[in-house]
């Protein structure tokens, strides 16, 4: 590949993105490969060539529906887009026979809950139907049946086909219907319903108002917006989708300040959990008049039940590291890092992938774009210490030490990698970076709430019906996250908590679900937003076990330099084991405070300092709980981590 | 662990309240270190003040208004108009959850400790007035280490506060302690899982001098005196280096700096020793020797240049494991303890009439490390007889003098016995880093030109930098020498050497001096408890001031090394003298396992 | 990560010679103990006999510790003029040996000037590193939220038991090693676990047995 310039570069923006009118995507990310979408691709690939008309086979990123892969997508001329879900190999071979030759969907597979509409706009070929109500009997087939019979009634069966979905992203909402292409969908349809949708929506193509499920679709995709789009290891095809136009922009006439200025007007703050405002740090660290400079992606995601960086990383790493190169310009580094955690050898070698064919491409190097600016990226692995995804620890790790944190001040932007003005960002937040260069601060800024702006992605996970990833304006309330785009609890159970934040988050209790999500709520609430993971439990998890298993977490990471964390958080560790064997001792709770607040006041870093927070939560909001494993001994204990609770477990908040 | 950092515009004073007290400091100063202008010692535990702070602990959180956390003193710089509380009843619960989290990892057996009375968490036990154990005790369990003589590790005493690992490894470059594992599992040991003996360790012991508890202590020998001085069958003599005497008060709560020369020679006679050396003597005879050697190398081109000072035994072990390829710079003479030992043995025993055999030899060192010189070679047998017998530090003199039921501080002056115990003012400034350079270029001048130094007193390599540079003139050649202490600072002054010799140019210096203890022996692992650049500037002063009260200040003057020569070995480099009075090295390189 | 490239065999002279020696100490302490001493005849013949193995025994560890330079100075050429690589190059030794030896780390030492206490202070630091060679399979479980509500902690229980050995340890033959790690982000499929370098994922404690088997006795296909 030769070097680009601008003109090159302005050419991709006008390019018709998808090109091709047949296609197939795979989403291959780690997931996707553990759940079989290797052996998928290859038989897509094999199989495309017996067809007769072209198909590209494409390797994407994560579209972020992780329940159900391996996901496809299916581009047919003629058909609309579909999105199948568990698409084992057998499905595979359907799709290609009965999709691509036949032009037939196939049954209980499809995903379709993104971009719904209010109104048809053309002639309706497919109807997807779903019994999403949570009651006993599964009325999907019935249905499908009596929407066929109607259809045949009126001599429609050769022009529309009744599929059975796999998910509409509706949930408890009766037997669900949607009409593609339009993606029009009727929700708690009854039978008697099913003549007048036959005959007003799909001959009379007209809306029937009482049945039009209207709530939108909440996500708004910023981050993961090129995720499962293209292959990403196909430069040309990021190229064709936008990527480096945000550079672009940037590098024809924007001075760092201007830079600046747009992520201050975007209030895009950190996404790594601390939230700090992300011009505010780029601006600290320009002002120090020290040089070489250093920029960092910290990719060192190691809260358990977060993959969001790792999806964006092994989907659209070519975003990521077009918001380093921004970020280094805005800051005037020279020099950036990814640093990666080696759990995640997948994101590795399509960064370091991305890294060669930027410089390639004369995107990385001396002069980029003929702009005079100078930058180049290298990867460093971390080697599975949690602590080093703080950025002291962080640093000490690039430097080839323990990754013990140093106190602070001085700041990294003082005083950083190798003793250097150093600025280190979240993947996330430089994956949004390109996103607001290019449509504007301002732009970005509409979505969320007042203090928190801009989008954020979650990974929801555990007791939940479709763990997946979501990206949301912060603001959406967490029950519109579980259950509206979720699907609520699996099995059907009742909900006792949704924990975000990972290891140094907390609970919050079914009764404050409807609290909108934003650092500062979730804040007052005591847990915090952190990363973006967020664990939904149900009924039979103890809060105890819960606790439990977030302090050991933190104790098997805690880097042992400073007493309060090392000490501070095995004894605590050590007494909750007590309390859930059911061999608590008097004042143990008492202990379990008195030691929470030591470290969290005079912890040396954020690992130590939030280590007590899962318990505090958990105390906070279920104390009830804890005071029965105390009161009710072993046997209750028991119980409890058989997962059956002894007696209703009051989620009536504790005073607080 | 970094030096605070000075933003760019800061004011030169900066001005704020602690307590509600009106405080002015550079900028810069840790809020740790500008309490104590209003008389407030913050709490701390792992911050120590000859070492920058690891911030480990937690004890010195203070509160700042306006942040919501408890920053540690020991390492946040001050800045303008900050407001700061040190004391408040927030801070004293989370002081005490602290310590009784760090007691409550700590093995309960104070009483049987090396430390008792001198531990610092032990103190902070006591300040706090803690009763009882809130939080259940939980103590592993390991063998401690007593491999290499010098010192003893307990690893369960360890609080991991950094202090050792920062001195061996920044301070003295030896890197044979480390932090391994981590989380609750984090362990202070050498690399990998090995002995101390195996490991790079040259016995400083400047880790058992800055450690706070009784992880890590000097490997307590006093019984062996007294069996010795009880045994009737046994002559027993003792020997005493010059920086003992200048550091033994603060054992007894003086100041230091203060000379007690005198007492020690009364106490160690009430001990029951039938002679009292002075180590000094000896330094005056390993002058002769080394000045000679010097002369011969320098003058008449006989032997590598430049030449480097061997007294010290730490020195010569760290120069066996990682600079070996200076052993052929090395000056043979041994040094001033295994001098006296010998001497003690054979030239004493002739003129006494006394039976070698039954002569004991201790010295009183400031020093770990000689505890190991006691048999580093062969040649350390010399008189026939292990020619010392037993190498006690400043601290367990100190015990011994306390147990004997000594009132230290009140006794009358005493005197050294003769023949091995007269002193120049160039011996005593053994103890001190410089000085053996001071000793020999005062006596060198006179050996080449037959006349003394106009000013005796070498400027150029006195203070406590860590490389000392100076040039002589001795009758119009000029002499370049190096001082060196603390073995981190011996690296660069090598390279230099080994640069020159590399392109085959004129050696950068000609006399190398080394003290691997920051400060010299005055510094020594084995001296009281908690040296700092202020301590070691005032026992250094005192051993100055000693050497200008000394009637006699070149060791070529010292009457009593004068009749040795005479009486016994004839002159300095003799075959007698080589015999008894040298050594020789190998290349032990590191890491046998 | 066992390395994918094939062993060669141990020679068989080595499996004699070791048993040569044991031999040849017992009759000598046969003798000492029947006639209370060694004849001076018979020691004079073993020192001689020693005296040739020793020297073949220098020549063969300077063959290896000249192989192990070798590897290391590859590794060191590799990376000397980047900074902050040091953990990168023990990454490499450890996909390379599913471990980092001690004479490894020691060449590192000299090879790239950072001290041995420096080295194995990162290495017992980060998890990742091991120090112990490993099994010829490995089995990382993770244990990540996800997985642990979904019931990861029962297939740790089943993997325990069948392969016998504990979290963090490897079973006495070297077969397995049995690790716990945290969070390998599929949590999309919790739970999940990595055997040789390949992740599965919605398993339950029942597909235990199965994965080992499987990992033991590989099919024809997948």
């Amino acid at each position: 590949m030769n070097k680009l310039k601008f003109t090159d570069l302005e050419k991709y923006s006008k390019t018709m993105a998808d090109s091709g009118l047949n296609w197939i995507r795979v989403s291959m990310d780690t997931g996707g490969i553990a759940a079989g979408a290797d052996t998928v691709c290859t038989i897509f690939e094999k199989g495309v060539g017996t067809l007769g008309f072209g198909v590209e086979v494409r390797r994407v990123g994560s579209l972020g529906y992780s329940f159900a892969d391996p996901l496809v997508e299916i581009a047919r001329e003629g058909m609309p887009r579909i999105v199948y879900g568990h698409v084992d190999d057998n499905a595979a071979r359907e799709i290609l026979e009965q999709h691509l030759a036949g032009r037939r969907l196939l049954d209980d597979h499809v995903l379709a809950w993104r971009n719904r509409s209010l109104a048809f706009d053309g002639p309706t070929t497919y109807i997807l139907v779903k019994d999403t109500s949570t009651e006993k009997g599964d009325k999907t087939q019935f249905f499908q049946f009596s929407l066929a019979e109607e259809l045949k009634r009126c001599n429609l069966q050769d022009k529309v086909q009744v599929v059975r979905a796999l998910d509409m992203g509706v949930y408890d909402e009766g037997v669900a219907v949607q009409f593609l292409p339009s993606k029009v969908t009727y929700t708690n349809v009854l039978a008697p319903d099913i003549a007048r949708i036959v005959k007003t929506s799909v001959q009379g193509k007209k809306v029937i108002d009482d049945l039009l499920y209207k709530k939108p679709d909440k996500q708004v995709r910023v981050v993961m917006r090129n995720c499962g789009k293209f292959d990403p290891e196909n430069f040309q095809d990021c190229l064709r989708y936008g990527v480096y136009q945000g550079l672009v922009r940037v590098l024809s006439g924007m001075k760092p300040e201007d830079v600046i200025a747009e992520l201050k007007t975007s209030g895009l703050r950190g996404r790594g959990g601390a939230g700090f405002p992300t011009w505010l740090k780029w601006q600290i660290t320009r002002a120090v008049q020290r040089t070489p400079k250093y920029i960092i992606c910290n990719g060192d995601e190691g809260d358990p039940g977060a993959y969001m960086d790792r999806s964006v990383l092994e989907g659209d790493p070519h975003s990521v590291l077009e918001g380093l190169i921004i970020a280094a310009y805005a800051i005037g580094a020279t020099r950036g890092y990814f640093y990666i955690r080696a759990e995640y050898p997948l994101a590795v070698r399509r960064v370091e992938k991305a890294i060669v064919e930027a410089r390639a491409a004369g995107l990385l190097g001396e002069n980029i774009l003929g702009s005079g600016f100078s930058f180049d990226a290298k990867v460093r692995l971390g080697a599975g210490a949690f602590v080093c995804g703080e950025e002291t620890a962080l640093i000490a790790s690039i430097e080839g030490k323990r990754g013990s944190p140093s106190p602070r001040p001085p700041y990294p932007s003082e005083r950083g990698l190798f003793g250097q003005p150093t600025a280190i960002n979240n993947v996330e937040t430089l994956a949004a970076v390109p996103a607001i260069l290019v449509r504007g601060g301002a732009w970005y800024s509409e979505f969320g709430a007042e203090k928190s702006r801009g989008t954020k992605v979650f990974a929801v996970t555990g007791k939940v019906r479709n763990p997946q990833l979501v990206e949301v304006p912060l603001g959406v309330t967490l029950r519109d996250i579980v259950f509206d785009i979720c699907g609520g609890v699996l099995g059907g159970k009742a909900i006792k908590a949704v924990q975000t934040g990972g290891p140094s988050g907390g609970v919050i209790p079914e009764h404050l679900l409807n609290t909108k999500v934003s650092y500062e709520s979730l804040q007052e609430l005591g847990s915090i937003m952190g990363s973006g993971g967020m664990i939904v439990m149900d009924q039979d998890d103890s809060m105890v076990e819960v606790s439990r298993f977030y302090l050991r977490f933190c104790v098997d990471e805690s880097c042992g330099k400073c007493a309060p964390c090392r000490i501070g958080g095995y004894q605590m560790l050590q007494i909750l084991n007590r309390v859930a064997r059911g061999r608590g001792e008097k004042g143990d709770l008492d202990r379990l405070r008195a030691i929470s607040k030591a470290m969290q006041k005079a912890s040396l870093c954020g690992l130590g300092q939030t280590a007590p927070n899962p318990v505090l939560s958990a105390l906070r909001y279920f104390e009830p709980e804890f005071k029965a494993y105390l009161e009710g001994g072993v046997s209750y204990a028991r119980k409890m981590s058989a997962g059956r609770p002894a007696e209703p477990v009051a989620a009536e908040p504790a005073n607080a | 662990m970094v030096a605070t950092a000075t933003p760019p515009a800061a004011p030169a004073i900066v001005n704020l309240k602690i307590n509600g007290m009106p405080v002015s400091v550079p900028a810069g100063t840790t809020i740790l270190e500008a309490a104590r202008q209003v008389q407030v010692k913050i709490p701390t535990l792992c911050k120590n003040d000859d070492l920058l702070p690891t911030a480990a602990c937690g004890l010195c959180i203070v509160q700042i208004a306006g942040q919501p956390r408890m920053p540690r003193a020991c390492c946040t710089p001050v800045a303008e108009g900050m407001d700061i509380t040190t004391n408040s009843g927030e801070l004293t619960e989370v002081r005490r959850t602290v310590l009784e989290l760090l007691l409550s990892t700590h093995p309960s057996s104070c009483l049987t400790c090396g430390r008792n009375g001198t531990c610092e968490l032990q103190a902070l036990a006591a300040d706090f007035g803690i009763r009882g154990e809130n939080i259940k005790r939980v103590v592993t369990p390991v063998a401690p280490d007593a491999s290499n003589g010098s010192i003893i590790i307990d690893f369960t005493k360890c609080v991991k506060c950094g202090r050792c690992v920062q001195v061996c490894q920044e301070v003295q470059d030896v890197w044979a302690l480390s932090f391994l594992d981590r989380g609750i599992n984090t362990r202070m040991a050498p690399a990998g899982d090995i002995t101390l003996a195996e490991s790079p360790c040259v016995k400083c012991g400047q880790c058992s001098n800055h450690c706070p508890t009784g992880a890590i202590v000097e490997n307590d020998e006093t019984p062996a005196v007294w069996a010795a001085l009880h045994d009737s069958s046994k002559h027993c003599v003792v020997q005493i280096a010059p920086a003992v005497r200048v550091a033994i008060g603060e054992a007894f709560g003086l100041p230091p700096g203060a000379n007690l020369t005198g007492k020690l020679y009364t106490a160690l006679r009430r001990l029951g020793f039938k002679a009292i050396f002075d180590t000094n003597f000896s330094a005056d005879l390993t002058i002769m020797e080394e000045a000679s050697e010097f002369v011969e190398r320098f003058v008449h081109k006989r032997g590598q240049l430049p030449l480097i000072t061997s007294c010290c035994p730490s020195w010569t072990d760290f120069m066996e494991k990682t600079h070996y390829d200076f052993i052929d710079n090395f000056s043979t003479a041994k040094s001033p303890q295994q001098m006296l030992g010998v001497l003690a043995k054979t030239y004493y025993a002739k003129k006494q009439g006394l039976d070698p055999a039954k002569i004991y030899v201790a010295s009183i060192m400031p020093c770990t490390a000689k505890k190991y010189e006691l048999e580093r070679t062969n040649e350390m047998y010399a008189s026939g007889y292990i020619d010392v017998d037993l190498a006690l530090t400043t601290r367990e003199l100190a015990r011994l003098i306390k147990q004997a039921g000594i009132d230290f501080l009140n006794l009358p002056e005493g005197t050294a016995d003769s023949i091995l115990g007269d002193y120049t003012g160039a011996g005593a400034l053994f103890g001190v880093t410089g000085g053996v350079m001071e000793a020999a270029i005062r006596t060198a001048y006179f050996l080449v030109t037959g006349k003394n130094l106009q000013t005796i007193d070498v400027e150029p390599v006195r203070g406590l930098d860590g490389v000392k540079e100076g040039e002589i003139s001795i009758d119009g050649t000029v002499v370049r020498v190096a001082v060196a202490h603390g073995l981190a600072n011996v690296e660069s002054v090598l390279d230099k050497v080994r640069a020159a010799r590399g392109t085959g140019e004129q050696p950068p210096y000609h006399f190398i001096e080394v003290m691997a203890c920051p400060g010299g022996c005055i510094g020594g692992g084995g001296q009281p408890y908690g040296v700092n650049g202020a301590v070691r500037a005032k026992r250094a002063a005192a051993l100055y001031q000693h050497d200008r009260d000394r009637a006699l200040r070149l060791s070529h003057e010292n009457p009593e090394v004068k009749r040795v020569y005479e009486e016994f070995l004839g002159h300095p480099l003799s075959h007698k003298a080589h015999e008894l009075l040298h050594t020789r090295y190998t290349a032990r390189p590191t890491y046998k396992r | 990560m066992p390395p994918e490239t094939v062993q060669p065999e141990l020679p068989n002279q080595l499996n004699a010679w070791k048993d040569d020696e044991a031999a040849l100490l017992e009759s000598l302490e046969q003798i000492e103990q029947k006639h209370g001493f060694i004849p001076r005849h018979i020691a004079e013949e073993i020192s001689r006999v020693l005296e040739v193995k020793l020297d073949r025994l220098r020549k063969l560890q300077t063959k290896v510790e000249s192989n192990v330079r070798k590897e290391v100075d590859a590794l060191v050429a590799k990376w000397k003029d980047e900074e902050g690589s040091l953990i990168l190059i023990l990454h490499e030794i450890e996909n390379q040996h599913g471990y980092v030896p001690r004479e490894i780390a020691m060449e590192v030492s000299h090879a790239l000037g950072v001290k041995l206490a420096r080295i194995y202070e990162v290495l017992t630091f980060y998890h990742y590193f091991k120090l112990k060679p490993p099994g010829r399979h490995n089995m990382a479980i993770c244990l990540g939220t996800a997985c642990y509500l979904k019931g990861a902690p029962a297939m740790l229980a089943e993997a325990k038991m069948h392969l016998k050995v504990e979290e963090g340890c490897t079973t006495p033959d070297r077969e397995w090693h049995l690790d716990v790690v945290r969070c390998i982000g599929c949590c999309g499929m919790s739970p999940a676990m990595v055997v040789d370098g390949k992740t599965y994922g919605r398993l339950n404690a029942t597909d235990v047995p199965r994965l080992i088997a499987q990992t033991t006795q590989p099919k024809a296909s997948s």
